[in-house]
């Protein structure tokens, strides 16, 4: 059965180009990315977003209608064109009936509110239309007149310079930050890992608890089990079920598959 | 003897019924039953209405929760939409003989009206009539021989023929999708627009409505079992995902669709239900007197759908 499927970082090109953003942007911004799919009304594309932390801006390159469903409560969002992608506690199903080619922002945890002044909770699985945070038109018109990915990455790069100068980045953020930093590909233990990288810090957990609070909503084990189910998800589209998944924080296989269902409703190989 | 045979007899008028229809103009007729119908309820005391009302099986409401109804209906469109088949709201009424003229559907199943109308039995054909109309008005031309015109609706039918099913009603909510386009050779449209349509009725029933037990039925309805043929092939080359059961030899004959008609299936709580039904017609073919006209209709039973998930 055809539920769609995760496109991770290391997709080839054509379809899909990725670029890191300058020095000053990467307190906000993790990177860029263009999806340019083909697609039919009778064969349309169905691409899956995890739960995660990240906030994206998508501004649509050749306006199509889609469709986002949330796997979890069945609502069913339809839109045409640019929109805001809201960090999501849900699966959801997007289909795109008439293809593909979008540019994305991917704006670190919590800094795409500190830009627009909103808390990240306040955009919880949201898939709706950019208009609510700027005027997509302008935007879409620029880039959709710039004809290669790395041009679009510097026009949006001027734009959101511009931005940030009237942002301060607070001590609780920047430890937020270096914590998910360390969620990375590969973490060990997660009970040890916490202590250590609280340890590694010099914060104490009940603190660290407060500033995700603060600033994403959610607790650092929460933060750190999407992170972790993540990066054992395209793990395990590699290599299947006999990766050794004791590497990236489990137990074992079985608990990284609790952890899918219990995520996403859907076992590993439905994603 | 029939039961007109029996009335024209009692009055004493046997040549009534062919002064009516073959005498009088379609105008001259309307204004005669108009004043009929005038005279009628001129007579006609509100309490008498009231027991009309008691008795008549068509005009009672739906015993439907309307709001909650109606969200769905909305979902369905936002979903036909997003597939490019433009929502269009349908007349309650469409003209006389819109479904008996050009389909084999028997006039006495459907509600005839004056002034030339019938009320709406099925939208399809009233979206035939729709798209006949913009592609002789020259309203729609193709850019390309491939370009199709799409069109969905959610509309209320109403059918004569007493209900014998429990749950049942004489009116109820269809929601439609058709495809209108030309003949191009190799089963071309037959085979784009059937495996769109069953993308989109994947959609809604999959992967909106969560229903993974949909699965569909292609039916064999002409001699010649090459469109069958190749409409499957092509589907399961282009979606593998989808479940589907083929019928060469089908138990009934069906002389409504032309070729290739398909059901859709669904298990809820263990029991089966054909919730959609559709397949290519040659309505446009008639109404606009050409051969290479294509058409393919899907209904599905929205109201029906509505009882099965709320």
């Amino acid at each position: 059965m055809n539920k769609g499927r995760v496109i991770y970082e290391d997709e080839a090109e054509p379809h899909f180009r990725l670029a890191h953003p300058s020095p000053a942007l990467t307190v906000f911004v993790d990177y860029y990315f263009e999806v340019n799919q083909p697609a039919t009304l009778a064969n349309p594309l169905y691409l899956n977003g995890l739960p995660n932390l990240s906030n994206l801006l998508c501004i649509s390159l050749h306006p199509q209608n889609w469709l986002s469903i949330n796997q979890k409560t069945g609502a069913v969002k339809t839109g045409h064109g640019s929109r805001l992608l809201g960090n999501l506690t849900d699966l959801h199903t997007s289909i795109y009936p008439a293809g593909v080619h979008e540019f994305y922002v991917k704006f670190k945890p919590g800094m795409l509110g500190k830009l627009f002044h909103f808390q990240t909770q306040e955009i919880e699985n949201t898939h709706a239309d950019l208009s609510i945070l700027i005027r997509p038109d302008e935007l879409e018109e620029q880039l959709q007149t710039v004809p290669v990915f790395h041009e679009r990455v510097r026009l949006v790069e001027t734009l959101l310079l511009k931005r940030i100068q009237r942002v301060e980045v607070n001590y609780k953020l920047k430890i937020v930050q270096a914590v998910l930093q360390k969620f990375g590909p590969k973490t060990a233990n997660r009970e040890q890992h916490l202590s250590k990288i609280c340890h590694e810090l010099g914060v104490s957990y009940p603190s660290l608890h407060r500033y995700f609070n603060e600033t994403l909503g959610y607790s650092p084990k929460y933060c750190q089990k999407l992170l972790r189910f993540k990066n054992a998800l395209q793990l395990y589209q590699r290599y299947g079920s006999r990766y050794p998944f004791e590497e990236v924080g489990y137990t074992d296989f079985s608990h990284f598959v609790k952890d899918a269902r219990q995520l996403t409703q859907r076992s590993p190989s439905e994603l | 003897m029939t039961i007109v045979e029996k009335i024209l007899n009692r009055i004493n008028r046997p040549d009534l019924l062919q002064v009516l229809s073959d005498e009088l103009t379609p105008s001259e007729l309307n204004s005669l039953l108009l004043e009929v119908f005038n005279r009628q309820t001129g007579r006609l005391a509100p309490a008498e209405l009231l027991q009309h009302y008691q008795k008549n099986r068509f005009v009672k409401p739906a015993d439907t929760n309307f709001l909650a109804l109606r969200g769905l209906e909305t979902k369905l469109l936002q979903l036909f939409e997003t597939f490019q088949f433009k929502a269009i709201e349908l007349s309650p009424v469409a003209p006389l003989g819109s479904c008996s003229v050009v389909a084999t559907a028997d006039q006495q199943k459907i509600l005839s009206a004056l002034r030339g109308t019938e009320v709406l039995a099925d939208a399809t054909n009233a979206l035939a009539l729709h798209v006949s109309d913009l592609k002789k008005s020259g309203q729609w031309k193709p850019v390309s021989p491939t370009d199709q015109l799409r069109f969905s609706t959610i509309q209320r039918h109403v059918r004569t023929p007493k209900v014998a099913v429990a749950g049942h009603t004489q009116h109820f909510k269809i929601g439609c999708l058709v495809s209108s386009g030309r003949d191009t050779g190799s089963f071309q449209f037959e085979r784009e627009s059937l495996a769109e349509h069953l993308a989109v009725v994947t959609a809604v029933l999959r992967d909106a409505l969560r229903m993974d037990t949909l699965r569909f039925k292609l039916i064999q309805r002409s001699e010649d079992g090459r469109l069958l043929e190749q409409a499957k092939d092509h589907l399961l080359q282009r979606r593998p995902d989808l479940v589907i059961e083929t019928e060469t030899a089908p138990n009934h004959e069906n002389h409504y669709y032309k070729g290739l008609q398909y059901k859709v299936l669904i298990t809820v709580g263990g029991q089966d239900y054909e919730i959609g039904d559709g397949g290519f017609v040659d309505w446009t073919q008639q109404l606009l007197q050409n051969k290479k006209e294509r058409f393919l209709i899907t209904g599905l039973g929205v109201e029906l759908l509505f009882r099965l998930v709320s």
